[in-house]
């Protein structure tokens, strides 16, 4: 009697132990396989969107910003020196290459336009009292965008390794058509 | 017996229990890897929601920015700022060439003295009236201002709650408003050339710019000299039409704000708004989000 009850006891413990040991196991295995494979990749290239998000809202800030200044060239410095843009993206590990502001006057039918660097001066039938008026006058910012996922290194897949180089282009149309009273040129061209 | 029942009842039970473990730890898998795709869904549903503060940020931007330009462009509606700027120099002219046409009356025909006084002193009756009509001009501007930034608020307000378990976004609040002029703008007013006295005395006394177009600067009292010098000649500041270009009313960078000196007109306005948001998940914190939004009025038109 004793030794069948002490049989059975050893058989609880050894079925309990055998069977809680297997669950841990299948249960590391599984969440290894899930967090390696599914949970943290996902994660990590999640992340991408909501970094992408940021900076077209970034850039988008940054070029109705510049259309707001005076004059042209202020806009150009504005965009050059002030370090809001760059210190926003560099704290959501966004790297910026590239930037470009340029100012587009395009036709209001779509047929013609023309581009505007910084230090050109626009061209008469460009002005708005010119011959191609009316037209449309925005001040576009471009840039190459390397976009890093959470956790990323130098070399590997871009996107899931590596920073994911997107070029992004905003544009903000120009708000100031008045002209200087001093040198009676529109502030546009100045 | 007993014995051999009992054992038979104990493998009957292990086996049981062996399938129901097998059962729990295969189900326990699949309930973990749905709570873990759940909470990832979770946690980057938040993860965007926050993302969208940033576009919450642009568009309160672009509310007070709207906001800003719907009460500037009231300050100067049908041009009234421009022509009270106008009507004030060319009043200031008629005192200073009446008082100039009564001292020559005096000197070589004194008959028609009483004349030229009486013009002297309805010019510098209506240089009164202008004046009294000008403080009127400032209040009823700004209020129309005000009414027409108002106006605008309550249409934009109400697109902005939104309660998620997660974050709250509230309606904005109007936390302030002013109104102002923009920066290096002088008045719209050309000195008046007709009085080549007046002009170098103008020059004298610094109350016009020297290069390009000789505007009057902004925000000043022009006074005359001696006798005319109780009377008050206050200029604004207002873009003034150059080569029959009309500034027109546009938004301007928050750091091209600046306050007006005294009770003169103004031609900017600038708004204030915040917009409370809070979360909702774990620790309930709760800010404001606040944004500067400010706008020139539209310049001056070209006198007759």
């Amino acid at each position: 009697m004793n030794g069948a009850l002490n049989f059975q006891s050893r058989g609880r413990q050894s079925n309990r132990r055998s069977s809680s040991g297997h669950a841990i196991t299948e249960f590391a295995v599984g969440l290894i396989v899930l967090i390696g494979f599914v949970f943290a990749p996902l994660f990590n290239i999640a992340i991408i969107p909501i970094r992408y998000l940021i900076v077209e809202g970034a850039m988008t800030e940054m070029s109705h910003r510049v259309v707001l200044c005076e004059k042209r060239t202020e806009a150009y410095d504005m965009f050059t020196k002030d370090p809001w843009f760059t210190s926003i993206l560099e704290k959501c590990s966004v790297t910026i290459a590239n930037p470009k502001l340029k100012l587009t006057i395009i036709s209001k039918d779509g047929s013609s336009q023309i581009a505007v660097p910084n230090g050109v001066s626009i061209p008469a039938e460009w002005l708005p009292d010119g011959s191609f008026q009316p037209s449309l006058y925005s001040m576009e910012l471009s840039a190459d965008c390397s976009i890093a996922p959470l956790f990323s290194s130098a070399a590997g897949l871009p996107g899931f390794t590596s920073p994911i180089t997107l070029h992004l282009h905003t544009s903000s149309p120009w708000e100031n058509f008045s002209r200087n009273p001093i040198t009676s040129q529109y502030f546009v061209n100045e | 017996m007993s014995v051999l029942n009992n054992i038979q009842r104990n493998s009957k039970i292990r086996s049981r229990c062996n399938r129901r473990q097998l059962r729990q730890s295969s189900g326990s898998v699949l309930i973990l890897a749905m709570v873990v795709i759940g909470l990832l869904a979770v946690s980057l549903l938040i993860g965007y929601s926050y993302g969208g503060l940033f576009f919450e940020h642009n568009r309160l931007q672009a509310s007070a920015n709207e906001m800003a330009l719907a009460a500037a462009r009231k300050l100067n509606d049908k041009d009234r700022i421009g022509q009270m700027n106008n009507m004030i120099a060319r009043n200031r002219q008629i005192v200073f060439s009446g008082r100039q046409q009564l001292d020559e009356c005096k000197e070589k025909y004194p008959g028609i003295a009483w004349l030229a006084e009486d013009l002297l002193d309805e010019s510098r009756d209506s240089a009164k009236t202008l004046e009294a009509q000008r403080k009127q001009l400032s209040i009823v501007a700004k209020k129309e201002a005000r009414l027409a930034m108002e106006k605008k608020f309550e249409e934009i307000n109400k697109t902005y709650a939104m309660y998620l378990p997660w974050m709250k976004v509230e309606e904005p609040l109007l936390a302030g408003w002013q109104c102002g002029r923009v920066v290096n703008t002088e008045s719209n007013v050309e000195v008046l050339k007709n009085i080549p006295e007046l002009e170098s005395f103008d020059l004298e006394q610094n109350y016009a710019s020297t290069a390009g177009m000789k505007l009057y600067k902004h925000d000043i009292d022009a006074k005359l000299p001696s006798d005319d010098s109780d009377l008050t000649f206050k200029i604004s500041a207002l873009s003034a039409p150059v080569m029959k270009t009309v500034a027109p009313a546009r938004i301007i960078l928050n750091a091209n704000y600046d306050t007006v000196i005294g009770d003169n007109l103004p031609s900017a306005c600038r708004v204030k708004v915040w917009l409370p948001v809070g979360t909702g998940l774990g620790p309930n914190a709760s800010s404001k989000m606040s944004c500067i939004g400010a706008a020139s009025a539209t310049g001056g038109s070209t006198q007759q």
